[in-house]
């Protein structure tokens, strides 16, 4: 019958019903733990041992160190650089795909999607070996005969992070935004351009508005991720581009451990990226009204 | 070198680094061919042997693949798990470990510090029933961390040091202190390993501090300026030795501080020569780990007869190539991969009294002592000093 | 002689694999509503596309209102397209999509509001100004598609088969308004199709597509009643096609042979040699059915009658085989059955001589 199809449910059943499984799951491996992390950072360690109990503590040591305040700002600076490149060149690369190359545009997605299979460490010790000293840039750049020396700005230096990191998250910024080109008919840029405009007006006065939700995610991807990330200051950081991730790992990690310091860290870190977030994508948003 | 040790030898290089205790590979490796499938010594006479066996040491020291046939021939099953650091069997111990505990594996800074606080960890061990202990170099049989008031604690599987690794291409020598690494001429040359003890106390031995494992909290303060003074000429901080190595090969640094000798097969592997020294002046440190019984075993014949086993020259060979350390068995020398064998300044070890791996201590107490600061301080300290 | 408003000299396209456009000429006069007809991948959409800018011709040149405009891009030509489905700019509302084009040329915020008013006025959506393009209806949406396009005062209207999204009721409702606001605006309208009765209500002249040429261009009557081959006079309405051979000429007549039958023609509308194979089409409300014996026509059985509602649809077979369609009123099929003999015949008037056999 008709309507026994339209209605998988019995009368009465709420759809929330059909939330459950996904809901559940989220709340046991993403709130729970978080909840758990949030009360532990109000507690202290000593040595080994924690100290439940409710103090303020460890946020008060993180808010008024001159050394963490740095290293957020340092951080933050570097997610923004991150996404500074990562984000245009995304956009611009998905744009290519979708209405240029159209078809063939599904093949370069399999081709980025390929770079992914080959393992996160894998890809960062690729930029050293690219940008190293003796490495493939800088011997290029000096068989070419433009520089004598090697450009040691190029590794272990904040420029190595950004350029690392941006190589990183490229093929997920290029995701959500080729995605929701795909929903994009060409008749919409072309109506644009009938009535009139240029070729930047209608990129900015339409196609941007209507991928918002793929720029919102591809900015997230490029700006959290860049962030949080540790391992990449690590390895190509050198000594002066370790980023507030990296004090973070350390608090959990083996000795001299102090979790609820680890956890209030990032807390901080969380309240400070979502307000950059914010103020950012609004920023985006105003600068696209047309 | 054997393919199949370096593989096990490739694994640990990349493992974090884990209180200068290296972490067994993955690679499941028949050393068995060394041991010629033996059983342990006066097997007809010992107690009925078989059941469980409980280990909580670092990972590797366990000897799954050395003490496999030992565990087979006496249908023993040995339960291991495995601490990330040395006082997790202390804390696992009081929290309701106690009398469910068998095997232990103290590095000899904790095990000292366990001894002279006369904290109830570790049991007397009865010699007799361990005869393969009377086959270890001379150091290890009445060191200060191994024996207390006549009776020993524990039986050193294995040991080594941290050099200066480094391209003689470029450098003769290492200077004689580490505290001339601030020179100019080093700019751009070093690279550390992520290791908050190891360092602090290496530059506080170089300041002429006179216990460096025991710092004021001004004197930390002043190791810290020290290491400050050195930063710029660090390029980076390794995440483990493997890192390390990858620096210095692909020529990013010349010179790594803290270092592990298999780093130069590593290097001569990629066609790049490296070499070990140290500071004239200033030295290295050294670690030892130890097998020791807790107190309350429930086990305690199938402990004894493990470690009489480990304690053989094969298996002790076999063990310490299998985490590239040096062996604590006088016979095990000549049976060792000579490669390894290179690594290690084993003068040191023929020497009675624990030699200078009873002198050095190089790790600060768990707890504040009054004045002086406790772990957790260094363990700040050092992240301070690798964000400045 | 004016100008024409559009004159598509030599156009030519080619893709790679095809030859879209195949030397085309089309004169558009201003003021003029003209269809392009065709079935798909006749061309008539890549013509238009050309026209608007989107795609570029391989040679030939499009002039508007006396001025080259073949390099340009879309956004500087004096044309505007309604497309398929209406492409409304999802984040505007309907005001703001109609006033898009003019905020681009700057209009002041009074003039723009006046302009947006005449338009919404002019698809009678006066109350629709603020609503957002997701919550029209299809029609709706197509209206407020033409109104965007005509704010900008355009010299062109382009239609890309605008109204093939919708329902009949609404399609028919559509192509009146479409005229009636074409003729108040006295604007230049070209309007593709593959509906050929669209192309006839609406339209000034159609032009027909195949092939990438254009086959016949002409009024509604002119091309309903004088198809010039076999492809249009089977594409526009429904038609009989009879075969045959010209077998002679006498008088100024041609003698036409099909099967044992002879009809004959006036020669002065085409010239064919004797011969020579030919088509006649004759359009089924033409044909009557005459069932005294002994009626002059030719003989034919009736095989099939199929009830229209509007009309009967008789066919009769001729002795060759051929089946001939008549339409006839209700009426007039009385006592007519399977198998009743009957004799056809037409105004000659009404019939059209067209290419052999083609198709």
């Amino acid at each position: 019958m008709a309507s026994s199809l339209a209605k998988p449910f019995r009368r009465g059943t709420s759809p929330r019903v059909a939330l459950l499984p996904a809901g559940g799951f989220y709340a046991l491996v993403f709130a729970l733990p978080v909840v758990a992390l949030l009360v532990l950072s109000f507690w202290t360690a000593n040595g080994f041992k924690l100290i439940p109990g409710f103090t303020l503590d460890n946020y008060v040591k993180i808010l008024t160190s001159p050394l963490y305040r740095a290293l957020m700002l340092r951080t933050i600076g570097v997610a923004f650089a991150t996404t500074a490149i990562v984000v245009p060149v995304a956009f611009a690369l998905a744009y290519c795909m979708r209405f240029v190359f159209e078809r063939r545009g599904q093949m370069i997605l399999q081709i980025i999607l390929l770079s992914l299979f080959s393992g996160y460490l894998v890809r960062i010790y690729a930029w050293r070996t690219i940008l190293g000293k003796q490495g493939l840039l800088n011997s290029t750049l000096q068989w070419l005969g433009l520089i004598d020396q090697p450009l040691e700005f190029l590794i272990y230096s904040n420029t190595a992070v950004v350029i690392t990191l941006s190589g990183l998250l490229l093929p997920l910024a290029v995701l959500p935004l080729y995605s929701a080109m795909l929903n994009v008919p060409r008749d919409f840029l072309e109506a644009a351009r009938d009535l009139g405009a240029g070729k930047a007006y209608c990129l900015r006065t339409v196609l941007v508005p209507m991928v918002m939700p793929g720029l919102r995610t591809a900015f997230a991807f490029a700006f959290l991720l860049s962030a949080g990330d540790f391992v990449t200051p690590s390895l190509v950081g050198g000594t002066q581009s370790l980023l507030i991730g990296n004090v973070i790992a350390d608090q959990f990690r083996g000795i001299g451990s102090n979790w609820p310091l680890g956890a209030a860290m990032a807390f901080v870190v969380v309240a400070v990226m979502l307000c950059s977030f914010l103020a950012v994508v609004a920023l985006i948003g105003r600068a696209t009204r047309w | 070198m054997d393919d199949r040790i370096r593989a096990i030898l490739d694994t640990k290089l990349n493992a974090a680094v884990s209180r200068r205790s290296f972490l067994q590979g993955a690679a499941g490796m028949a050393t068995v061919t060394m041991l010629g499938g033996t059983l342990p010594a006066g097997a007809q006479d010992a107690p009925k042997l078989g059941g469980e066996l409980n280990f909580l040491g670092w990972d590797g020291e366990h000897g799954a693949n050395v003490a496999k046939p030992f565990l087979e021939a006496n249908n023993i099953k040995m339960n291991a798990s495995f601490q990330s650091a040395a006082d997790e069997a202390l804390t696992r111990f009081n929290t309701g470990g106690r009398g469910a505990m068998d095997l232990l594996t103290p590095n000899k800074d904790f095990q000292l510090a366990i001894l002279k606080a006369n904290v109830e960890l570790f049991q007397p061990l009865d010699l007799s029933r361990i005869p393969t202990a009377a086959g270890l170099w001379p150091a290890f049989k009445d060191a200060p961390w191994l024996v207390r008031d006549g009776k020993t604690y524990g039986i050193p599987m294995i040991w080594g040091d941290e050099p200066c690794v480094y391209n003689p291409k470029k450098w003769d020598a290492m200077p004689e202190r580490y505290t001339d690494f601030a020179d100019e001429k080093y700019k751009g040359q070093l690279v550390l390993l992520d290791d908050p003890f190891g360092n602090i106390w290496l530059w506080a031995t170089s300041l002429g501090m006179p216990e460096p494992s025991r710092l004021t909290a001004a004197q930390l303060q002043q190791v810290v300026d020290a290491m400050l003074k050195v930063k710029p000429n660090v390029v980076t901080i390794g995440a483990s030795h493997g890192d390390m190595a990858d620096v210095l090969v692909r020529g990013d640094a010349s010179i790594g501080i803290g270092g592990w000798a298999y780093q130069v097969m590593i290097a001569k592997e990629k066609g790049v020569e490296l070499t070990v020294g140290s500071p004239s002046v200033d030295g290295t440190f050294y670690w030892s780990d130890a097998y020791a019984i807790a107190v309350d075993a429930p086990n305690i014949d199938n402990a004894y007869a493990f470690i009489d086993f480990m304690t053989k020259p094969e298996s002790n060979a076999a063990l310490a190539t299998e985490l590239a350390s040096g062996c604590t068995v006088e016979a095990a020398y000549p049976l060792m991969d000579e490669a390894i064998r290179g690594m290690f300044p084993y003068d040191n070890v023929r020497k009675p009294g624990g030699g200078i791996l009873g002198t050095q201590i190089v790790v600060p107490p768990q707890e504040p002592d009054g004045d002086i600061v406790g772990a957790p301080a260094w363990v700040e300290a050092w992240q301070t000093f690798k964000v400045s | 002689m004016t100008t024409p408003e559009v004159e598509i000299t030599a156009l030519h396209k080619r893709f790679s694999t095809q030859t879209a456009l195949d030397r085309v000429d089309l004169d558009i006069a201003a003021g003029e509503f003209v269809s392009l007809l065709g079935p798909s991948g006749c061309g008539k959409s890549t013509l238009l596309r050309i026209i608007a800018g989107f795609e570029q011709p391989t040679s030939g040149t499009v002039r508007i209102h006396g001025e080259d405009v073949t390099g340009r891009p879309p956004d500087k030509r004096p044309t505007n397209l309604v497309f398929q489905r209406g492409a409304l700019f999802p984040h505007m509302s309907v005001r703001e999509n109609i006033g898009y084009g003019l905020k681009l040329r700057r209009w002041d915020q009074s003039r723009m509001r006046a302009r947006i008013d005449e338009m919404l006025a002019l698809v009678r959506l006066d109350s629709m100004g603020e609503r957002l393009p997701s919550q029209l209806s299809g029609g709706q949406a197509q209206r407020v598609a033409l109104a965007r396009a005509l704010a900008c005062d355009p010299r062109v209207l382009l239609l890309d088969e605008p109204l093939s999204a919708l329902d009949l009721k609404l399609r028919e409702q559509m192509q009146l308004e479409l005229r009636a606001i074409q003729r108040r605006l006295s604007a230049t309208f070209i309007f593709v199709t593959h509906d050929q009765t669209e192309a006839l209500v609406m339209s000034d002249r159609i032009a027909i597509m195949n092939g990438g040429r254009i086959v016949q261009q002409g009024t509604p009557r002119e091309i309903y009643r004088r198809p010039n081959s076999v492809f249009v006079s089977d594409f526009i309405g429904a038609t009989n096609l009879l075969s045959g051979e010209v077998v002679g000429m006498e008088g100024g007549r041609l003698i036409l042979a099909i099967g044992e039958a002879r009809i004959t023609v006036p020669a002065d509308r085409a010239s064919y040699g004797t011969g020579r194979r030919f088509a006649l089409s004759v359009r089924p409300e033409t044909v009557r059915l005459d069932r005294a014996p002994g009626a002059a026509g030719l003989a034919a059985t009736v095989a099939e009658i199929v009830y229209l509602g509007s009309s009967v649809r008789v066919g009769a077979r001729l002795g060759g085989g051929q089946l001939i369609w008549a339409d006839l009123r209700d009426e007039e099929t009385e006592g007519l059955d399977i198998g009743t003999l009957v004799a056809l015949s037409w105004n000659e008037a009404a019939a059209a001589l067209v290419e052999g056999n083609e198709r």
